[in-house]
């Protein structure tokens, strides 16, 4: 089940709501959101919610295991070794049969898979409650029902963000619900759900539009490509994010921010502490720290970016481009560290941001082009000049004129917005009227969609 | 509990949203919506969900549509955005100066050519879709003695109108059917300004235009020398156009053209509709002249399975059968004016028609075959061979 699905604003969303404010109870209201959780899953994967089980199954028995046993490092190291080959099988394993074909000249076959949805974010939370257990940041979850909610809890079940066990511990157990949290969530979600329908699919449509046919257009027209999808990727995944945490909100769970204006970044080292926030903190604190961190001879540095930028890559996807990327993030990260660290102090903000925006959209290019030779053709028509027919666009798509009026919006938006701090009466009410009418709005574009009407019959 | 101004606030929120949830929620969970005038279909309804269907996602997707179909006020919901976007797109070009150009334009579900709304053309390798159809219209010569004719309207999908490269319709119908070469004749579309003279510009049928064009070519074709003399020309300037095509963009409602419709002294028919009689088939000028909007069906009538004019002023015994789809609204009256009885099948819609045993019951002299590339594409029924 998605979010921006008719179901769940329909159904299950108002279904989930009526039931768990009908009890006071917190492990009632932990069951019913566990039972909604498993539901909102499973109507999608019903049959691999068995892995998200099983890793859930996994996960509660090596917590005791490791909470209570001796030899507690060999079993942390058996429970990691599990859940990321369980993760490497679903999702990397013909991946890794294609590169080894490749290598050896061999033909193994690749083995019929499909990709569990959510699962490098169902992976990831297991592995951080075990790794915070092992290390005593956090205590056990007794209760198989809460690590199981923990796990699986559906606002951030299949697009993030990560939630880490400690900052929920104390909300599992006990948590306020106000009509204040209610409705900041309920915005929130409705704003989330604006980015992902309205904007990212318009922005969407154009990047992949343009995209298929490359070989068809110019320079120009290539840059708008990358400029759409650069504002689609960040208005689906933010989008996602913000109706997360508007939704963990209403059900009183605050959950950190995963998005903080990623595009108004100065360098590319603040880019990652203001994109998918939650990912690069997990990277950094199981792989990045305990490999030695910045806190080791320059070549160790050096490798421990490497390797954290390629892992961070992979785990995006099992695909070249993929771990092309997050080494591309990797070199220039180096080079603010170490070469350009005192000349970026000099450099005016403006050419920063302009910069760095640039190095962003050009990585973009490289995540979404999965074959290697298309990417490189992309990026000579992006770097060596070639005239674009616009018109030629214009007449071949016609119906992507509507999203063009939407790239404006899409481009302010995405910039912080300075708001007023005293509000009046009116405005607010003005405001929630607004809201509402951005929900329909909302839902009107999900709709539409549908509409394909079948002309000979009766006509 | 102090009602601080914000918390006032809140409360409406709620209130706003309990209120928009609960008219929609009550109106998909009634399930009553049957049939969805937008899209020309059956509505879909929450079913009960079987194991089967869950576990393949069919019932998931089922539900989706459902809920579409079942919202209050379902129409609006699922116009607005096509009709905002395509209208915003159409407007665009025509700021643009672009609508009028001889140039595709690719609208997503049609484009537009010079202001007229048009289909992608095929490509050769579509005439092979016919054959099975051709082998069946063989198979029917061999086995009854009736005059079998086939009339095919060629249209926007069989040429390109920017390089005019014609699809070799009438050369593959005459190397594939056993018929009389003088018995297969095609509608000749050889350039736009041609289609433009025949054919509605937001519509998939032909105009008054291509039908009395097509009407002496058939009786030409079918040596019928008594034709109905049109009596007038009746146009209507200002009036909506519910066209096929502008309804694939949701623009049915916005876009207009110029209709005329031919006036004939029809004789005195005896009209049934699937063995039930009725007053009149199509609509009477006069009362065209005091609607707002118009269809080709409106105008001419609608399509069903079985048709049946019994011509009450005619000396003549024989009968015609026609084969055709909704292209034959327009013309049934026409033929029927020289036959004792016309009857009129449309393949789409049956079940059971079998065109050999029905020529035979029904004593059928002549056969005409009225198709094009939509006739042929459909999944049409000529019977258990």
């Amino acid at each position: 089940m998605l979010f921006n699905s008719l179901t769940f604003l329909f159904l299950f969303f108002p279904l989930c709501l009526l039931v768990y404010f009908l009890f006071k109870n917190i492990q009632i209201k932990n069951i019913v959101l566990l039972f909604f959780s498993l539901v909102f899953y499973a109507w999608a994967e019903p049959v691999y919610i068995l892995i998200m089980l099983l890793t859930i199954l996994i996960t509660y028995l090596f917590g005791f295991i490791i909470h209570s046993a001796k030899n507690k490092k060999f079993y942390f190291i058996i429970s990691i070794i599990i859940l990321v080959f369980n993760l490497f099988f679903f999702k990397y394993v013909n991946f890794f049969i294609d590169n080894v074909n490749y290598l050896f000249n061999i033909h193994l076959n690749n083995i019929k898979l499909v990709l569990p949805i959510g699962i490098s974010f169902y992976t990831f939370q297991a592995l951080s409650y075990l790794i915070d257990l092992y290390k005593g940041k956090i205590k056990i979850q007794k209760n198989f029902l809460s690590l199981a909610l923990y796990i699986s809890l559906f606002p951030q079940l299949i697009a993030g963000p990560i939630v880490r066990y400690e900052s929920i511990e104390k909300e599992m157990i006990q948590r306020s619900h106000s009509l204040d949290d209610f409705v900041v969530g309920m915005k929130r979600f409705i704003l989330g759900l604006s980015k992902k329908v309205i904007l990212a699919n318009s922005m969407g449509l154009i990047a992949d539009t343009i995209f298929q046919e490359y070989n068809h257009y110019g320079t120009l027209l290539i840059w708008l490509a990358a400029i759409s999808y650069t504002l689609q990727i960040y208005y689906d995944f933010s989008g996602y994010s913000d109706m997360a945490i508007g939704l963990g909100r209403i059900f009183g769970f605050h959950f950190l921010e995963n998005f903080n204006y990623p595009y108004i970044s100065k360098t590319i080292t603040d880019f990652w502490r203001r994109w998918h926030i939650s990912l690069s903190s997990w990277f950094k604190d199981y792989v990045y720290i305990p490999l030695g961190g910045s806190r080791v001879s320059p070549i160790k540095h050096v490798r421990n970016i490497l390797i954290v930028w390629f892992l961070t890559g992979l785990w995006h996807g099992a695909s070249w481009n993929y771990i092309i990327w997050g080494l591309y993030f990797a070199v220039f990260l180096l080079l603010e560290k170490y070469p350009l660290k005192n000349i970026l102090k000099k450099v005016p903000n403006f050419l920063l941001h302009i910069t760095t925006l640039f190095l962003i959209i050009i990585s973009w290019v490289i995540f979404k082009t999965e074959n290697l030779n298309r990417l490189l053709a992309i990026l000579a028509k992006m770097f060596i000049y070639q005239k674009s027919n616009i018109l030629s666009l214009i007449t071949t798509h016609a119906n992507l004129i509507f999203h063009f009026y939407l790239l404006l919006p899409a481009l302010l938006f995405c910039v912080p917005v300075k708001r007023k701090k005293k509000r009046k009466l009116l405005n607010e009410t003005l405001a929630n009227i607004l809201y509402v009418v951005l929900l329909i709005v909302n839902i009107i574009f999900i709709i539409g969609s549908t509409y394909n009407p079948f002309i000979y019959f009766r006509f | 509990m102090r009602f601080t101004s914000k918390k006032i606030n809140n409360l409406f929120f709620i209130l706003l949203l309990i209120l928009f949830w609960s008219v929609c929620i009550s109106s998909i969970l009634k399930n009553q919506q049957t049939f969805n005038q937008i899209n020309n279909r059956a509505s879909y309804q929450i079913k009960k969900p079987s194991l089967q269907q869950i576990l393949n996602g069919t019932y998931q997707d089922n539900l989706e549509q459902a809920i579409s179909d079942q919202m209050p006020k379902y129409n609006y919901f699922q116009l607005f955005y096509p009709v905002s976007s395509n209208y915003i797109n159409y407007k665009t070009l025509k700021l643009l100066n672009i609508d009028n150009k001889n140039t595709y334009i690719d609208l997503g579900k049609i484009n537009l050519f010079n202001s007229y709304l048009v289909y992608d053309p095929h490509q050769e390798d579509a005439l092979i879709d016919m054959k099975d159809d051709l082998d069946k219209i063989n198979f029917i010569q061999q086995n009854t003695n009736a005059n079998i004719y086939l009339y095919y309207i060629n249209n926007d999908s069989n040429i390109n109108f920017e390089t005019n490269e014609v699809l070799p319709i009438d050369s593959y119908l005459k190397d594939n059917l056993s018929l009389n070469k003088t018995r297969i004749k095609t509608l000749a579309i050889t350039r736009f300004s041609d289609y433009k003279q025949y054919f509605y510009k937001l519509d998939h049928h032909w105009n008054n235009k291509g039908v009395q064009k097509a009407y002496l070519e058939i009786t030409k074709m079918m040596n019928i020398s008594d034709t109905l003399k049109r009596k007038d020309e009746i146009c209507f300037q200002n009036k909506k156009f519910l066209g096929s095509k502008s309804k694939s963009i949701a623009l049915h409602h916005f876009l207009t053209e110029k209709i005329c419709v031919d006036q004939y002294d029809y004789p005195n028919f005896t009209i049934q509709i699937n063995h039930e009689e009725v007053p009149e088939y199509g609509t009477a000028i006069e009362q065209l002249k005091n609607m707002e909007e118009l269809s080709y069906a409106i105008i001419y009538g609608g399509d069903y399975e079985e048709i049946t004019f019994t011509n009450n002023d005619t000396a003549n015994s024989k009968n015609l059968l026609i084969y055709s789809n909704s292209y034959s609204n327009s013309i049934n009256k026409l033929l029927a004016s020289y036959y004792k009885n016309t009857y009129v099948i449309d393949g789409r819609y049956s079940t059971t028609f079998d065109m050999v045993d029905y020529i035979q019951e029904k004593q059928i002299d002549d056969v005409l075959i009225l198709a094009n590339d939509m006739l042929f594409k459909d999944t049409i029924r000529w019977g258990d061979f």
